[in-house]
């Protein structure tokens, strides 16, 4: 079975590095990581990721920005994005994976069972 | 009769006494004077003639009588009718006749006594009158025959009469000249008093300028000067009266306010300018009317008693004597589902007993008003019907409204209504009697108000003059053309000095303009209260929203700065644990507690964010009983930890509040946390839930009312009172602001109150805490009824 592309675009350089490590560590996941809104851009249209976790608040482009620009983009948009945010409270967002406005969300801090449940679940959804 | 014709009348009579007097006296003297006359004068003739015959007498010498007898006659032929000689006796001896003598003549004969010197003696028969003149003839002293001289009596009475004539001639001009000269002293003593006779009719028609001219120095000249004297003094006195009337007059007519002036029979005697000004009528209008005419009747009665009746919580019905509904207040319309005009004018019974068919009962069969009596009032429980038809219990108390006569005039009807059956009737009855006891109060007051309207009746005038005065009764005048005025009104009984009533004095002021300034006054202090609640409110909204802002962008920043590093940690320590070889237990238990260390983190950012988030509500009918219950369920176990009793006083059947069912619990659960941690040591905890309305305690307004409620408005209350610690003054403040705690940095975030008072304010609800230090906490959290139904 191949594995699944992930790419993760935060501006926490540590966090991403903990999550891609946690999840190759799992062995279903090849994980990308960019920790700038742009390069992030770049990076969907070449690696061609099965999923983007895509931090909201992020200090050159916010993640709303990104995903909207994925959405307009033809070899992108078709890629499912999963929010990944610190402000939002726990309840609104069902066992660490939810929908906020019709959108998926993953309220931080998160545990990599969460993490990857959540995945899981975006993965297919179109 | 005039005065001039009796003292005429009487002059005249004197006169002609006087005169018939003088008439018989000149008469009489008269006659005497001819006798006299006769005596002297034809005595004499006779005796001389008889001394020249007495020879031829005694001799018997006839012839030579007979011839001197005819020249004596003839000498004196105008006046003698006969001469006759008798001898002594008794033979004629000689006569002047020629021819036949008269009957009369022959018994003339008779001697005379001694002494005797004449006799005079008239003789009076058909067709003859003479005076008969007798003289003896003497020879020395001896008679020796008697000699009869006849005077023609007409000749006699001829010399009476134009004596008679001249005197009554000379009587006639007396008597004229009497008559005139009493004419004119009549008229002079008339004329003074005819003249005061006038002058008197003329002062007695007014005229005061009349002034007699004083003429004589009589007792008349003396009335006279007392007439002038006194009409000069009425004269002044009534000038003085006049200019004291009109001054009166033109203070009365220059009054700004309305003076009315009534007679003892209730009739308008008369009016002032403003009066007639601010009833649209003319003086002569109002005069002799009824005083009732101008006064507002039973609008402003009904009007007045609406006002009281408004001021009744309880549903409350004004009652007129034939048992009609004259009034209603906004609690019975709400009570009765029906508007203010269906049940205005309807007939007691059929309100408040609900007979359905189109027949009404006798009038008098409406029990409830059958049973009071005087000032007694009268408590049963009967059923009212709504306008659906729809059955509601109430116990009912009503009370006559008596004006000061006795006489009802007014029932007053106020029914509660009785709540599902949980109390039993005798002990609403009670509380029905005490309502009753409140009733009466109003009831006072609104026959009260209702009696300043029937002031001037007849009867009302009766009360009036045993009161003597009243003062500043707020009535209504009724103009000419219908419209009512309000007026302040104050009246006194005018009495004379036996304390009859003479009159009423009424003096009204016209309110208009300084009701509709109280008027204005009151909308813009409403408007300005209005307008300040307002302010307050956006002032709080805005300082909260202020807040939250702050606070929100706090939270947001807080989250983002405190979860990054957390989701970090999260993220090694799960990357840790997957590396952990199953013997390190040590290890394994460390990252199990950074584990939890995170979590907790995670719930403070939580809750901040709770605190700060305008979380959209989802609000619809719910109960608050099932709700309170709800959240029982939830921390029951800890109670029964904490050895902490719980007493439930849950009002059934309460109206639905508009709330979202998970924060409310969310509320409650915070509280019910905070009691068990302030009763570390067990106690007692009551819940209670009950619907209110709002300003019946003082404590309501202005702790409640100023901000998502009104007063009068109904509400729910949950109540939460525990027997803990209690909160220490300094402190109560601040126990919903955010952070703080006293529970120490391990037991609570410090945002439950913080985020449950936010939670309120977002249902438009309050919740608040009162607190003894030492003694426990009660925590009150008011919501707004979603309705009935």
């Amino acid at each position: 079975m191949d594995k699944k592309k992930i790419l993760i675009v935060d501006d926490e350089e540590l966090f991403t590095k903990l999550v891609k490590l946690n999840l190759e560590k799992t062995g279903d996941y090849e994980v990308r990581v960019e920790n700038k809104g742009l390069q992030g851009l770049a990076a969907a249209r070449e690696f061609q990721p099965d999923l983007i976790l895509l931090d909201i608040l992020m200090p050159d482009m916010e993640g709303s920005e990104v995903a909207s620009r994925l959405q307009d983009d033809a070899q992108t948009k078709d890629i499912p994005v999963v929010f990944l945010t610190a402000v939002v409270r726990k309840e609104e967002v069902e066992s660490g994976c939810g929908v906020i406005g019709g959108r998926p969300f993953i309220a931080k801090p998160v545990s990599v069972n969460e993490l990857v449940d959540c995945i899981e679940r975006n993965m297919y959804r179109l | 009769m005039k005065l001039g014709y009796k003292i005429l009348i009487n002059i005249l009579f004197i006169i002609a006494m006087l005169s018939l007097a003088s008439i018989f006296a000149i008469s009489y003297s008269l006659e005497k004077l001819q006798q006299d006359r006769l005596k002297t004068a034809e005595v004499l003739f006779a005796k001389s003639l008889s001394e020249k015959l007495f020879r031829e007498v005694i001799e018997g010498k006839v012839s030579a009588i007979t011839s001197v007898l005819f020249e004596e006659k003839k000498l004196r032929e105008e006046k003698i009718e006969y001469i006759l000689v008798f001898n002594e006796k008794g033979y004629l001896l000689s006569h002047t006749y020629l021819g036949a003598m008269p009957r009369e003549v022959l018994g003339l004969h008779e001697n005379f006594r001694e002494g005797v010197k004449y006799r005079i003696k008239k003789i009076v028969s058909k067709g003859f009158f003479v005076y008969d003149i007798a003289v003896p003839v003497m020879e020395g002293i001896k008679e020796v025959g008697t000699l009869h001289v006849g005077i023609k009596g007409s000749y006699v009475e001829n010399l009476i009469n134009a004596a008679a004539t001249s005197s009554l001639i000379v009587i006639s001009i007396v008597t004229v000249i009497a008559v005139f000269l009493s004419l004119l002293m009549s008229a002079a003593i008339v004329r003074p008093v005819t003249r005061l006779n006038s002058a008197l009719i003329k002062v007695s028609r007014g005229d005061l300028d009349t002034n007699i001219e004083v003429e004589s120095k009589d007792e008349i000249g003396e009335l006279g000067a007392s007439f002038n004297k006194m009409t000069a003094d009425l004269k002044s006195f009534r000038d003085n009266l006049f200019s004291a009337k009109k001054y009166t007059e033109s203070i009365i007519s220059s009054m700004v306010d309305a003076l009315i002036v009534v007679d003892p029979d209730g009739k308008i005697r008369s009016v002032n300018k403003s009066a007639c000004d601010l009833l649209g009528y003319r003086e002569e209008e109002l005069a002799g009317k009824e005083f009732g005419l101008i006064f507002a009747r039973e609008e402003t009665a009904t009007e007045i008693a609406a006002g009281v009746l408004d001021q009744i919580k309880d549903p409350a019905l004004l009652i007129s004597r034939d048992f009609r509904i004259t009034g209603i207040n906004g609690a019975a319309v709400e009570m009765l589902g029906r508007k203010k005009k269906d049940v205005i004018g309807q007939f007691c019974y059929k309100v408040m007993h609900g007979s359905k068919d189109i027949c009404h009962p006798p009038l008098d069969k409406c029990p409830i008003l059958e049973g009071t009596q005087e000032n007694k009032p009268c408590v049963e429980t009967h059923p009212h019907f709504d306008g659906k038809g729809n059955r509601v219990t109430v116990n009912a108390a009503a009370v006559p409204l008596t004006d000061s006569l006795g006489s009802s005039m007014h029932y007053l009807h106020i029914t509660r209504k009785v709540s599902n059956g949980d109390l039993s009737r005798n002990e609403t009855l009670e509380e029905t009697g005490r309502l009753a006891q409140e009733l009466k109060k109003y009831a006072r007051k609104m026959a009260e108000t209702i009696e300043q309207k029937l002031v001037f009746d007849k009867a009302g005038l009766q009360k009036l003059t045993e009161l003597g005065s009243v003062k500043n009764l707020e009535v209504q005048y009724k103009t000419k053309n219908g419209e009512n005025i309000p007026v302040n009104f104050s009246a006194s009984v005018m009495k004379d000095n036996d304390n009859n009533l003479v009159g009423v004095v009424g003096v009204a002021r016209d309110m208009r303009q300084t009701r509709a300034l109280i008027a204005s006054l009151e909308k813009s202090t409403s408007e300005l209260r209005d307008l300040y609640t307002d302010l307050q409110n956006t002032h709080e909204m805005l300082v909260q929203a202020e807040k939250m802002t702050a606070v929100g962008q706090l939270a947001s920043g807080v989250a983002h700065e405190v979860r990054n590093p957390l989701g970090i940690m999260l993220q090694g320590v799960n990357y840790l644990e997957s590396r952990l070889s199953n013997s390190q237990e040590d290890i394994s238990e460390t990252l199990a507690t950074l584990k939890e260390s995170v979590r907790r983190a995670d719930k403070i950012i939580d809750g901040l964010l709770d605190f700060s988030r305008f979380t959209k509500l989802e609000l619809q009918p719910e109960d608050i009983n099932s709700i309170l219950e709800n959240s029982l369920v939830l921390v029951r176990n800890q109670f029964k930890v904490e050895n902490i009793e719980i007493i439930k006083e849950l009002k059934s059947g309460l109206p639905g509040v508009l709330a979202d069912k998970n924060k409310l619990e969310q509320v409650f659960i915070n509280v019910l946390l905070n009691a068990i941690q302030a009763m570390p040591k067990g106690g007692r905890i009551t819940i209670r839930s009950y619907e209110k309305k709002l300003g019946d305690d003082k404590n309501d307004i202005g702790k409640i009312v100023r901000d998502n409620f009104r007063i009068g408005e109904q509400v729910v209350i949950a109540e939460f009172e525990d027997t803990g610690i209690g909160i220490p003054e300094e402190d109560i403040g601040k126990i919903f602001d955010p952070f703080f705690t006293t529970k120490g940095p391990k037991s609570g975030t410090g945002l439950g109150l913080s985020v449950s008072r936010n939670i309120l304010q977002m249902h438009k609800g309050l919740i608040y805490a009162e607190s003894r230090y030492g003694q426990g906490t009660k925590i009150t959290v008011i919501l707004k009824t979603a309705g009935r139904g």
